[in-house]
Parts: structure tokens; C-alpha cells; sequence
């Protein structure tokens, strides 16, 4: 597999780990879905959303680790990501692509 | 909001069963943790649940689906989920492959169709016949009060329309009781329990202004048999205690089949008038459809009216032929009883009813001793009527034997073709094999493919079910005696269906699974190369084995129809026709209404084609008679006894042995004349001459005047019992049969009949119109359905023996072509290898019958009962079914073994 190249699922990912980093926030399964849900109306599953991620992970795009067990999550730890410089060049990359496809396209947003 | 809102338990574990490790943990954190956020933030409790349940389910789909994606076509040893996403690949692939082979399918489809829907149909009506309850509140609560001791003899009572009952003790119980004993015991239990009283009326007519009257049951039943029994009323109100007193303005509720016939169903219906043998009722209600009196299964006619008991001298005259009152006789049993007894309290009803009993029958001078052991006994009454009915079990058992094994041989059969068809796809399942596909993984597909084969077959077994319904009901009606029961098709029948058609499918699909699962390795395969099929062989012996019985079983039943009718009868049942007519159905009085049957008589023998007629008390072979203890020459015993009118003999054709035939000068007054026959004759008088003699039937004597040939009498298994025959001018009956001779045919004078009987007696209905023959064929309804059903099953059997044995044969000769090829080509001759291959098929259908036989023989005992004329293990009827069968498999081996003999040697060496 061409390993610069991802899916519009996975770009999307990176976007948000990346806005959730820059924001100062924890990057882990809620507050990724959430962002999603707000800004797109999209509703992923919990588990679509860690195949995804975990599929970016092996490619070295982001890393993870398991964070701390919080009571509100009945005492279940979260994994929290964050984007790697690999990832980020790669996301740079594709949005670039993506960028001149629609300027040559004259697609305004 | 709920006081402790928590996500759903069961997605939370569906979640941890599928999913493992951290990602389980992480994602039902996240889970748990969205749906507390949500509650908090005042989200509706059932939509954050939802949205669990939603986001789980879509997690454990989103996770599992990538590792399904990266499986070997071997999915048998994952989890659940994936099973079953494997099992829907192999339904389309069979599916497929079926559509692509319609021949095959088609033949398998058939024949378990005909067997699952056979069975279904049985069911059915098994079902119907054997648990379904009467359609009343709490049926189970109902009992039917019977008592012992049942013998008429010595309580010197008379009975009317009374029902005996043999417990499987062997104890007699008999159903009916005094008005007055049962009034006692009404008055014993009153406010425990409800005891209710009822008899039928068989014959009564039923007429409404401006329509024909009608001939329907009816039922006189006590004031308080509807608040006892509680059946469901459609309209109107039900009978009460107070329209059964003496005097109460009389009353009726219809049937909802009556109510439907006279008034269109309208609900005007209540309020008019409706007559019932002449006497004018009132409407008052009328009882829902699904009520059919106390015979759920319709052993008995349902009833078209109920009326109060106090209608009794209206409704049912003829009962009281002595001319007193039946309220206040204690020696005429006429009165059955049904109560509702509350779960517990039997054996305390049943305590105090046993005083009262036997008080009662003490003070109507029933001897002492019997008196003393004389019992009550309340039986499960569920089913009313037919509770206490288990004659027609037997043969429904037997039936339902027969068509399981029918079913069998249906399995059998589409396990053989599967195999055949396993042995065409034997490359194809090679190939799965070798990309990795496990044993089980085949086992699974050929085992969907005899489900879905069956499954198949269930719906058109079921649509087969349908469409055969009315010769089904008509088989039943004959041969069970009952009417009301059908083919109905509900949820519990289809379940029964779908559990027969999953076992079917599993039975025939299991063998091939085994076979073709085993390892075998890809190789180029020659026609020589194919396997021997050992297992379709072994198969097919199998199936000859167990259609041997059925088609003996045919043949014991087709020789018991033959010798029943050959049974010598003594009279010419040919051109005979009968019927019944009752004066008392039309409004007369019952010691008015001999008087009727002369004249009726000699109208009829005016009639062109007629040659004679007469009346008779009892039918010849109608399953009924009259007997009474005679004293001949201080010598007690049992003699028959018969009611006919002058010209008996020549109308039935019978013969007169001795002295004269009863005539119009035996009449009342006299001494009664009577004729016996021969076997009373050598039973009583020791073969001397007894003309002019005189006996005492009971306590009346009479003259012998005549004797006459033996003839059959009630039955025609039954040995001819010792007959007296009475003048019916001397006894003055109602209710007689009327037969008449005809010369010609008696399909064209029931136009002229009825129309003397109306000239005779205008309104006046005819019942029971039929033929001598019709009657006798009427008691040999059983033995015909097992006859008829045997037949088809037996030749059902037999081609499928012929499909399946062909298709092996044929698959055999394919194989050894090459062999036949070359023993040709060394000069083997055309009829060596004829037999060569017939040989084969000998071979099996011997094997089948060394396995068949002693089956039959040890099947036999179960249908000796209903045989006539022979035994069960019958030699001859066993060598004709396995000769049949023999040439049965000669003719299914027949065309490819000449097929087999008109190789081209050349040819046949060159195709391999």
C-alpha cells in the first residue's frame, strides 16, 4: 500500500487530532467523535473511529497511549493520540493535492 | 430521570463478548462515558440508550469486519459472527447452484413435500382430534359425571341416547341418570360446584316462516348448562333456570349456523318464532360459530338448537313412549350430566354425590347390592364429548406412523440424490478444499443445501396440504366418522412444519455432508476413477427395506376390503334403498304415529319400479341393534331382536326355511309372532323344528312362527348372533327405517319417494337417505382409508424406489464403461452384460428385502386389528409386495442396463 497516501476518513481524522492538539486539548475517543459530530453532522462509531486510527498508527502517522482511568468512565482508561511529524507532513501533503484539485476545479468552498 | 440511569446491560456485554483486549476497554469507556454526559446534560434516557446500543453494535460490526476481510475462506472456527456471515455466503451459493440443476431440485423438492406435507395435514387433524378443548371458559375446569355399575340387565332401567365407557381399568361406566336421581344430586352439590344436565335429540325438525325446514340436532339441557359449560354466545342472551320451569313461555337459542341459514345472521332473529318438531320457540340468542356442541372434533352432530330440558314431551316425544312423565320416572336413565369443578375439589364432589346416588337407586327399587357399589366418577371434560373418545386415536396413530415413514423415505431418497450430485461436484469440492476451505466448512454447505431443500419442500408441503384438504376432510369423515374436523392452518402448525422440515433436511443432508467432507486430494479423475458410491447402494437398500412394509401393508388392507365383500350377508343388498322417517318429527303424537307406516308402505309399492317395500327397527350393517334376554324352555340367554314389517323376507331377499312369513294379520292383541333364524334355532331349541313353540322375550311371550336363513346383522365382521324378528304392527314403533326394492336403478327414485312420504304425511321429513350398499360401505369407511391411503403411499414408495434405483444404476454404467468396453470387446454377448448389470440391481432389492421382511413382519401386530379375513404376517401378501418390489427395481434397471448392452465396444474404449 502507497504508504503517503489515505483515505478522506483517515484525513479527516488527522485534521481533528491535529485541531484538538493546536486547541490544547486531549485528543481521545470522545472528543474526537464529538468534534465530528459537530462540524460535520457525521456520527462514527467508537469502533470505526480506533480501526481508523489504529490503521494510522501502523503507518506512523499518529501515536497513542492510554490515559487515566476517570470515574465517569466506570474506571475504563481512554487512549489518547497525537499526530506525529510523519502525519503531519503527510496531512500537509494530501491538503496540498487536495487544494490545487479544487482550485483547479474552481471549487470554492 | 431515572433515579440510577445506566447503559444497556446487554450491549455493554455484547461488547465485551466480540471485542477483546484494550480496544474493549477504551470503547466501552467511551461508550459509558457519552452516555453519562449525555444523561447529565438532560438528554432523554431512552435516546441516550438507543445511541448505546447503536454506537456499540456499529463498533463491534466496524471492528470485526477488517479482521474478517484478512480470513482464509475458513471461517468455521471464528466467533459467532462471522458463522453467520459465512452461512448466508453458502444459502445464496446453494441457492444458486439449485436454480442451475432445476431436475434435481426439483424431484428432492417434490418428494419431501410430499412427505412433510402429508405429515402437516395429519397433524393437523391429529391435533384437532386428540388436545384441542372445547371453545368455552376454562375448559379444563369441565368434567363429565358418569357411574358404575353399567349393566341394564340387572338394574332393569331403560335408557335413551346413553354412552358407555371402558376406563383402561376395564371398568364400565355409563353417562346416564334418572331426572329425579339427577335433580337429587344437583340439590347435593348446590353452591359448591355447577352440575349441569343435557341429552341430545338426534333428529328433530327445525322450521322458520318462509323457509324450508331443516333436520338438526337438538340439545335439551338443564336452566343452569349455560352458566355451567359457558359456551360463547354470538347474539342475544343464553338459557336461564328460569325458561326450564314448568309452564315457562318456551324458549330456544339457534345455532350460529341456523341462525345464519333462517335469518341471514340479522339480529332481528331474536324475538320471532322458530318451530321445532311442530312446537312454536322463541328465539332468545344464539351460540358463536366456533360452538359446536359438546363434540369439538365433530364426532356428533353439532347441535342447531338448545332448548330447556322442561321442552322434553314437546321436543323429544318419543323418549316418554310409555306415556308417563320422565320428570318423575326414576327407572328411565335419560338425563347425561357435565359439571365445572374448580381444580381440587374432585374427590369432595365426587363423596357427596355417592350418597345421594345410591340412596336415589335404592329408593327406585334398583336391587340392594347394586345400589351399594354403586360409584360416581367425574372425568376430564375438556373436550366434552369427545374426552371420552379414544377410538379414533388408534387409527390416526397408525396413520401418522405410515406417513412418517413415508417421510423417511423421502429423506432417504433426496440423501441418495445428493450423493449422486456430490459425486458431479466432487471436482468442484476438491477445489474448495485444496484453497483451504475446512471439513466442517463442507459439512456446513451440503448440510444448508438439505435444509434448504427441505425447507423448500416444507412451503410446497404445506400449499400440498392446502390444496388436499378437502379430500383429506372427505377421507376422515368416512373413516373417523367425524365432520368437524378440517385442515386449519395456524403458527403451531407451522412451527410443527418447519421442526419437520429443519429434521428432514439435516436427515438427508447428513450422510452426503459426511461422505464428501472426508479428505481427498485434486487429482485429474477418469470415469473409471469415480467412487463406488458404497453408501448411495447401501442407501437405496434402506429405502427398498422400509417401502416394503408400506406396500405389504397395502396389500393386507386391499385383501381386507375383497373379503369384506364377499362376506355372505343372506339377503341381496342390490337395488335396495332406505331411509328413515319418524311421525313424531312432524308433530304427532308418538302413540299416533305407527299408524303412518302402512299407508307410507303401500303408496311406495305403487310406485312404477318398485317391487316391494317394508320397515325396519334397526338397519342390517349399520353398527346398531337391539337385543334382550330371552327363557326358552326354562333356558336364559341373548337373543337379537328386529322390528320389520309384512314382506320383509322378499324385500331384503331373504330366505324362509321353515312355516310362514310375518303379515298384515300379525297384529296388537295378539301373541306376538316372531321368526328366528338358524343359529337360534341350533343355539335354543337344539336344532328341533320350534315352529309353533313359544319363549318369552323378557317378560312377554310369543309364538314362533317361521324360521329364516342367517343373516349378517349389525355387523359385517360380527358372526351372526341368534335373531328373533317381530311384527312392528304388534310392537308399534316409531322412528322405523322404511326399504324399498327397486327393479331398476336406484340412483332415479328419490324424487318419487319423497314425494310419497309427503302424500302420506305432508312435512314430514326423510333422513338418511341411502342406498343397502351405501350403508355397508358406510361401517368399511376405516378399512377403505387405510386401504386407499396404504395404496398411494405404497405406489408413492415404489416410484420413488424406481427413481432412486435408475439413478444409481445409470450413475454405475457411466462409471464401468470402460469395463463393458473392453469385456465386449473380448467378446462378452449383449445379454451377458444385460444381466450384468441387472445383476446389480437384484443385488440391492435383495439386500433390501432380507431387510424389509422382518420389518413387515414385526409392523404387522399393529394393523391386526383392523384386518378381516386374514392375518397380519399373511405369506401371500408378503411374497406379492417383495415380487413387486423385485420388478419394481428390474424395470428401474432395466433402461440403463440396456443401455449398458448396446455399447459400442469401440466407442466405449475410446471415451476414456
Amino acid at each position: 500500500m502507497n504508504r503517503r497516501h489515505f483515505g478522506e476518513f483517515e484525513q479527516l481524522l488527522l485534521y481533528i487530532v491535529l485541531h484538538l492538539q493546536h486547541a490544547g486539548e486531549e485528543a481521545n475517543g470522545p472528543a474526537i467523535r464529538q468534534t465530528i459530530e459537530a462540524r460535520t453532522g457525521r456520527i462514527i462509531s467508537p469502533g470505526a473511529i480506533y480501526t481508523a486510527l489504529t490503521r494510522l498508527e501502523s503507518r506512523g502517522f499518529v501515536r497513542s497511549a492510554l490515559g487515566d482511568p476517570t470515574p465517569e468512565r466506570g474506571g475504563k482508561r481512554k487512549r489518547v493520540y497525537r499526530l506525529r511529524p510523519a502525519g503531519e507532513a503527510a496531512l500537509r501533503a494530501a491538503h496540498a493535492a487536495m487544494d490545487r484539485m479544487a482550485r483547479l476545479a474552481r471549487l470554492k468552498a | 430521570m431515572a433515579v440510577n440511569p445506566h447503559p444497556p446491560r446487554l450491549a455493554r456485554a455484547l461488547v465485551s463478548l466480540f471485542l477483546s483486549g484494550d480496544v474493549r476497554e477504551v470503547i466501552v469507556g467511551d461508550l459509558d462515558q457519552e452516555f453519562f454526559e449525555a444523561v447529565r446534560a438532560g438528554a432523554p434516557l431512552r435516546a441516550a440508550r438507543r445511541r448505546y446500543w447503536r454506537q456499540s453494535m456499529a463498533s463491534i460490526a466496524a471492528i470485526r469486519r477488517p479482521l474478517q476481510e484478512r480470513m482464509v475462506p475458513d471461517m468455521s472456527r471464528r466467533s459467532g459472527f462471522n458463522a453467520l456471515r459465512g452461512l448466508g455466503l453458502d444459502v445464496r451459493a446453494v441457492t444458486r447452484a439449485l436454480r442451475h440443476n432445476p431436475g434435481y431440485a426439483g424431484v428432492a423438492i417434490l418428494s419431501l413435500a410430499i412427505g412433510i406435507g402429508a405429515n402437516t395435514a395429519v397433524f393437523s387433524v391429529m391435533r384437532q382430534i386428540v388436545y384441542d378443548p372445547l371453545p368455552v371458559e376454562r375448559p379444563g375446569e369441565l368434567r363429565m359425571l358418569y357411574w358404575t355399575p353399567n349393566s341394564d340387565a340387572a338394574l332393569d332401567v331403560s335408557q335413551v341416547g346413553s354412552t358407555g365407557y371402558r376406563d383402561p381399568a376395564g371398568v364400565f361406566y355409563r353417562s346416564n341418570f334418572s331426572y329425579p336421581l339427577f335433580g337429587a344430586m344437583q340439590r347435593a352439590v348446590e353452591g359448591a360446584i355447577d352440575l349441569a344436565g343435557y341429552n341430545r335429540v338426534r333428529e328433530t325438525t327445525v322450521a322458520a316462516d318462509g323457509r324450508p325446514p331443516v333436520i338438526r340436532e337438538a340439545m335439551l339441557v338443564t336452566g343452569n348448562f349455560f352458566a355451567t359449560v359457558r359456551p360463547p354466545l354470538a347474539f342475544g342472551r343464553a338459557l336461564t333456570a328460569d325458561d326450564d320451569r314448568p309452564g315457562a313461555p318456551p324458549v330456544a337459542v339457534l345455532s350460529h349456523d341456523l341462525w345464519t341459514q333462517f335469518f341471514d345472521a340479522a339480529p332481528t332473529a331474536v324475538g320471532t318464532i322458530v318451530r321445532v318438531n311442530g312446537t312454536a320457540l322463541t328465539v332468545i340468542g344464539v351460540t358463536a360459530r366456533e360452538y359446536r356442541g359438546l363434540s369439538p372434533s365433530g364426532f356428533t352432530p353439532a347441535p342447531g338448537v338448545t332448548v330447556p330440558m322442561a321442552l322434553q314431551p314437546a321436543v323429544a316425544s318419543q323418549w316418554s313412549d310409555s306415556g308417563r312423565s320422565l320428570f318423575s320416572e326414576p327407572r328411565v336413565l335419560w338425563v347425561r350430566a357435565i359439571a365445572r369443578v374448580p381444580d381440587g375439589k374432585d374427590s369432595a364432589v365426587t363423596q357427596a354425590l355417592q350418597g345421594v346416588l345410591r340412596a336415589e337407586l335404592q329408593a327406585a327399587g334398583v336391587p340392594q347390592a347394586i345400589a351399594d357399589v354403586s360409584a360416581p366418577r367425574l372425568f376430564p371434560g375438556a373436550r366434552g364429548f369427545d374426552s371420552m373418545r379414544n377410538t379414533a386415536s388408534q387409527p390416526l396413530r397408525l396413520i401418522s406412523v405410515v406417513l412418517g415413514v413415508v417421510l423417511l423415505i423421502a429423506c432417504i431418497n433426496v440423501a441418495g440424490l445428493m450423493l449422486a450430485r456430490g459425486v458431479a461436484r466432487q471436482r468442484e469440492l476438491d477445489v474448495q478444499r485444496a484453497l483451504g476451505a475446512s471439513r466442517s466448512r463442507i459439512m456446513r454447505s451440503l448440510l444448508v443445501e438439505g435444509v434448504i431443500l427441505s425447507a423448500a419442500g416444507g412451503v410446497a408441503g404445506v400449499l400440498l396440504a392446502v390444496w388436499t384438504a378437502p379430500v383429506l376432510q372427505s377421507l376422515l369423515t368416512s373413516g373417523l366418522g367425524t365432520t368437524g374436523v378440517g385442515f386449519s392452518l395456524d403458527w403451531r402448525l407451522l412451527a410443527v412444519t418447519g421442526a419437520l422440515a429443519c429434521a428432514a433436511g439435516i436427515l438427508s443432508s447428513l450422510l452426503p455432508a459426511i461422505r464428501f467432507s472426508r479428505q481427498s486430494t485434486l487429482r485429474d479423475r477418469t470415469t473409471a476413477g469415480a467412487p463406488r458410491l458404497a453408501i448411495g447402494r447401501a442407501l437405496l437398500a434402506l429405502q427398498i427395506a422400509v417401502s416394503l412394509p408400506l406396500v405389504a401393508g397395502a396389500g393386507l388392507f386391499l385383501r381386507t376390503l375383497h373379503n369384506l365383500d364377499a362376506v355372505e350377508l343372506g339377503f341381496d343388498p342390490d337395488g335396495l334403498i332406505l331411509f328413515a322417517v319418524d311421525p313424531t318429527m312432524n308433530g304427532r303424537a308418538p302413540e299416533r304415529s305407527a299408524e303412518v307406516y302402512p299407508r307410507l308402505l303401500e303408496r311406495l309399492e305403487a310406485l312404477p319400479g318398485v317391487t316391494s317395500a317394508t320397515v325396519i327397527e334397526n338397519p342390517l350393517i349399520a353398527n346398531i341393534e337391539s337385543d334382550s334376554t330371552v327363557t326358552v324352555n326354562e333356558k336364559k340367554g341373548v337373543m337379537y331382536l328386529n322390528s320389520v314389517g309384512p314382506r320383509y323376507l322378499e324385500t331384503m331377499g331373504a330366505r324362509l326355511l321353515e312355516g310362514r312369513p310375518l303379515g298384515l294379520g300379525d297384529r296388537r292383541g295378539m301373541t306376538w309372532s316372531v321368526l328366528i333364524n338358524e343359529t337360534a334355532v341350533r343355539t335354543f331349541f337344539n336344532g328341533q323344528s320350534p315352529v309353533g313353540q313359544r319363549f318369552r322375550i323378557s317378560k312377554r311371550e310369543v309364538e314362533v312362527v317361521g324360521v329364516v336363513a342367517d343373516s349378517k346383522y349389525d355387523g359385517l365382521r360380527n358372526a351372526v348372533p341368534p335373531t328373533a324378528l317381530l311384527s312392528f304392527l304388534q310392537r308399534e314403533m316409531n322412528g322405523m327405517h322404511v326399504i324399498v326394492r327397486v327393479a331398476g336403478e336406484t340412483g332415479r327414485m328419490r324424487r318419487a319417494i319423497e314425494a310419497a312420504v309427503q302424500a302420506v304425511d305432508p312435512g314430514m321429513p326423510l333422513t338418511r337417505y341411502r342406498t343397502q350398499r351405501e350403508q355397508i360401505d358406510e361401517t368399511t369407511g376405516r378399512e377403505r382409508v387405510f386401504a386407499r391411503l396404504l395404496t398411494a403411499v405404497g405406489a408413492f414408495a415404489l416410484l420413488l424406489a424406481c427413481v432412486g434405483l435408475h439413478g444409481v444404476t445409470s450413475y454405475s454404467v457411466t462409471r464401468r464403461t470402460s469395463e463393458i468396453g473392453i469385456r465386449l470387446a473380448l467378446g462378452a454377448r449383449r445379454s451377458q452384460v444385460l444381466w450384468l448389470v441387472l445383476r446389480q440391481v437384484l443385488v440391492l432389492a435383495a439386500a433390501g428385502l432380507a431387510i424389509g421382511i422382518p420389518m413387515a413382519l414385526l409392523a404387522a401386530p399393529a394393523v391386526g386389528s383392523f384386518l378381516f379375513g386374514l392375518r397380519p404376517n399373511d405369506p401371500m401378501t408378503l411374497v406379492v409386495a417383495a415380487a413387486i418390489m423385485v420388478s419394481v427395481a428390474v424395470v428401474a434397471g432395466l433402461l440403463p442396463a440396456r443401455r449398458a448392452a448396446r455399447l459400442d465396444a469401440l466407442a466405449a474404449l475410446r471415451a476414456e
